[in-house]
């Protein structure tokens, strides 16, 4: 077995890889870029070197750096988490060239299913259900206008190179084809430095059901069963659950099949999963496979009982997998809730800031997976998740409702965040009754983003008597840095043009 | 001395003895209320016998409350206060020109008005792009563009001015 992992991540599925390796006896090595010095990641590690650099291009996808740090103190295997390096297949091999284990599957597996084209083509091959679309990236409006009146509207712009949402537009007429087309090219080049564009037909009201693969280097897959991801908002997930309210045992095993079908086809091992649409009438389609952990990972820990960074390591380290299809069981229910810093009344803006207070929520049932502390930055850098929530339940019912308890009791201050919107989401009698799909928050629209009225009375008497009942000075403390105190003229005028 | 707080669109009045600690509320009833600050800027409020815990921040001479998930902005203001912003109302009116700032920094990657252009509510502005992700900035009212800051392709800091709208009547 491994002595000692460098994660090449940061944030919580930086601590969250950290922690497996302590429960599994090996040395962990984190690296950080210079704004994340006091971030949880480098405190919990073992060791922490740094990568200078503020952005990621300069930091965390600096893959020589992180490397040469990896042989400078005897690393023998690289965990890249999620995001950055994770699904770069060029790191993956300069990883083996340098001699070192990438926790992974093969390189060439990710370039093939890292191209979505290329991916559905062999999917094709290999009789895995695909939405219709083009196969190659568009390459001319009037290709891409062509393809449309084929397939009929609404179709999906999506980045080749691309997945979490960046580069996608829905078009329903061809009158917004042009513009989409340019805005989608445009997202694209900025977030995976490749403007290649595809289409594909727009399911409506589909769910987003995901199956967890495990591989080992023996040619053993199994399926740990289903995520529902139905929930999103930008094409980002916000709400994922293990098992789906809709899939029947039958429709398990056929969608569990397709997914070790898909795994086999590129060569993969390692734990990856396959996402499938599924459409009113319980089709499914192939969307993509993402070859790495998900962000979602904890819902399938929580209901098969295993720790998936555990069997990744384990995997990596040419063991054989311990666990047989006919032997996956599923105990419980669980959801997760990604908890954001953004402005869920305003289109779902990043919203950094620094983190003043913090007091996270416990109890039965919950467990989170959280990178930050009391004091951290939510800066502009890096993506705004702050931490997830995951709750277990003996049912379903019982999952929501200690979610909810969990997110009324979590403590969480200085920053805009979408705890709010997650509660109306869970409250929500249509999420309730599991009428899920991936157009759920357009849908009931109304009824999230409507403004909370409840308790102004208790709210106002709580600002009136911080007010008056603060220390002399307090204000002038909160006040800016060095900055006079206001006079009470500014104010009013600050004010009045707040309104 | 009587104090005003706004929540939102809400206004609360309460007549507070600064002497006696007591309150009263709009209907002249008193309010038993039990408060206590249980860590800094964390406060728990008993109302009723009813349990709120809840953060408080001064922010730019109004506060931000945090409780339950929910971030409410509120502004307290006692009569003293209230009469020379009514003053100052009257003697200014209300504003009619809006200065539309970036609130992240980023890239403007598209700039869809120019001086002079008539626009309904929701009329896209521009798109920022921060965080790798494109926002869209909307008019917030039936207006007219009176002046553009920026171009596309500019980088821009936050509350860095990117448009002057005025509003049509």
């Amino acid at each position: 077995m491994f002595k000692k992992i460098l994660v090449a991540n940061r944030g919580e599925i930086a601590l969250r890889i950290i922690r497996t390796c302590k429960d599994m006896g090996i040395q962990s090595v984190a690296v950080y870029s210079e704004i994340d010095r006091k971030s949880p990641h480098v405190l919990f590690a073992d060791e922490a070197y740094p990568l200078g650099g503020v952005t990621s291009t300069e930091s965390y996808l600096r893959g020589d750096k992180i490397i040469e740090i990896a042989l400078q103190h005897d690393v023998q295997a690289i965990h890249p988490g999620y995001g950055f390096l994770s699904e770069n297949a060029d790191f993956a091999r300069a990883v083996r060239q340098a001699g070192l284990i990438f926790i992974g599957p093969p390189p060439e597996a990710i370039e093939l299913m890292g191209s979505k084209t290329a991916a559905r083509i062999l999917m094709r091959e290999h009789d895995v259900p695909t939405i219709p679309g083009t196969l190659e990236p568009i390459t001319s409006e009037r290709e891409a206008l062509k393809v449309a009146e084929e397939i009929g509207y609404p179709i999906l712009l999506k980045a080749s190179a691309g997945g979490g949402g960046k580069g996608m537009r829905l078009v329903h007429r061809a009158e917004e084809l042009a513009d989409a087309l340019q805005g989608a090219a445009r997202e694209a080049q900025s977030a995976f430095g490749d403007a290649s564009v595809y289409i594909e037909k727009y399911l409506e009201k589909p769910r987003h059901i995901e199956f967890q693969i495990l591989a080992d280097q023996h040619g053993n897959i199994v399926h740990l069963g289903e995520r529902e991801c139905s929930i999103q908002r930008r094409h980002q997930k916000i709400i994922e659950e293990a098992p789906s309210v809709v899939l029947t045992p039958e429709l398990r095993q056929q969608m569990g099949e397709a997914a070790i079908k898909a795994a086999r086809a590129c060569g993969y091992h390692n734990a990856g999963t396959i996402e499938f649409m599924l459409d009113k009438d319980g089709r499914f389609y192939f969307l993509e496979m993402n070859t790495r952990l998900q962000v979602e990972h904890p819902v399938t820990e929580l209901v098969t009982g295993l720790d998936l960074v555990q069997e990744q390591i384990l995997v990596a380290a040419g063991k054989k997998l311990a666990i047989q299809q006919s032997y996956t069981s599923f105990y419980g229910h669980a959801i997760e809730c990604r908890l954001y810093a953004e402005d869920a009344d305003n289109n779902f803006s990043p919203s950094p800031g620094t983190i003043t207070f913090l007091r996270p929520a416990m109890g039965p049932g919950i467990r989170e997976d959280s990178g930050v502390a009391e004091g951290n930055e939510i800066s502009l850098y890096y993506d705004p998740m702050i931490s997830k929530l995951i709750a277990w339940g003996a049912n379903r019912e019982q999952a929501i409702n200690r979610m909810i308890r969990a997110l009324k009791e979590y403590q969480l201050a200085g920053i805009k965040t979408n705890f709010g919107f997650l509660l109306r989401v869970l409250q929500h009698p249509a999420f309730k009754a599991g009428q899920l799909s991936t157009t759920f928050i357009d849908q009931h629209r109304e009824d999230l983003f409507k403004e909370d009225l409840a308790e102004t009375e208790a709210l106002a008497l709580a600002a009136l008597l911080g007010h008056v009942k603060r220390p002399a000075k307090s204000f002038k403390i909160a006040q800016q840095n060095n900055k006079p105190a206001t006079s009470q003229w500014k104010i009013v005028g600050r004010m009045k043009n707040a309104r | 001395m009587k104090y005003v707080v706004k929540i939102g669109e809400q206004e609360v009045t309460f007549d507070y003895d600064e002497s006696s600690g007591k309150l009263t509320n709009q209907n002249k009833r008193d309010v038993p209320y039990d408060w206590v600050e249980v860590a800094k800027g964390c406060f728990s409020l008993l109302l009723n016998g009813k349990s709120y815990l809840l953060y408080l921040e001064p922010s730019n001479g109004s506060y931000r409350l945090f409780t339950e998930g929910r971030m409410i902005s509120a502004s307290v203001q006692d009569e003293q206060n209230l009469l020379i912003s009514k003053l100052v109302k009257a003697h200014k009116g209300e504003p009619k020109e809006q200065v539309i700032k970036a609130s992240i920094p980023g890239l403007v990657t598209k700039v869809f008005v120019k001086a002079g252009d008539s626009l309904k509510k929701d009329d896209t502005v521009l798109t920022l792009e921060a965080m790798k992700m494109e926002n869209l900035i909307k008019a917030p009212c039936g207006c007219v563009v009176e002046k553009v800051f920026v171009k596309t392709g500019q980088t821009v800091q936050q509350n860095q001015e990117l448009v002057l709208l005025k509003k049509v009547e």
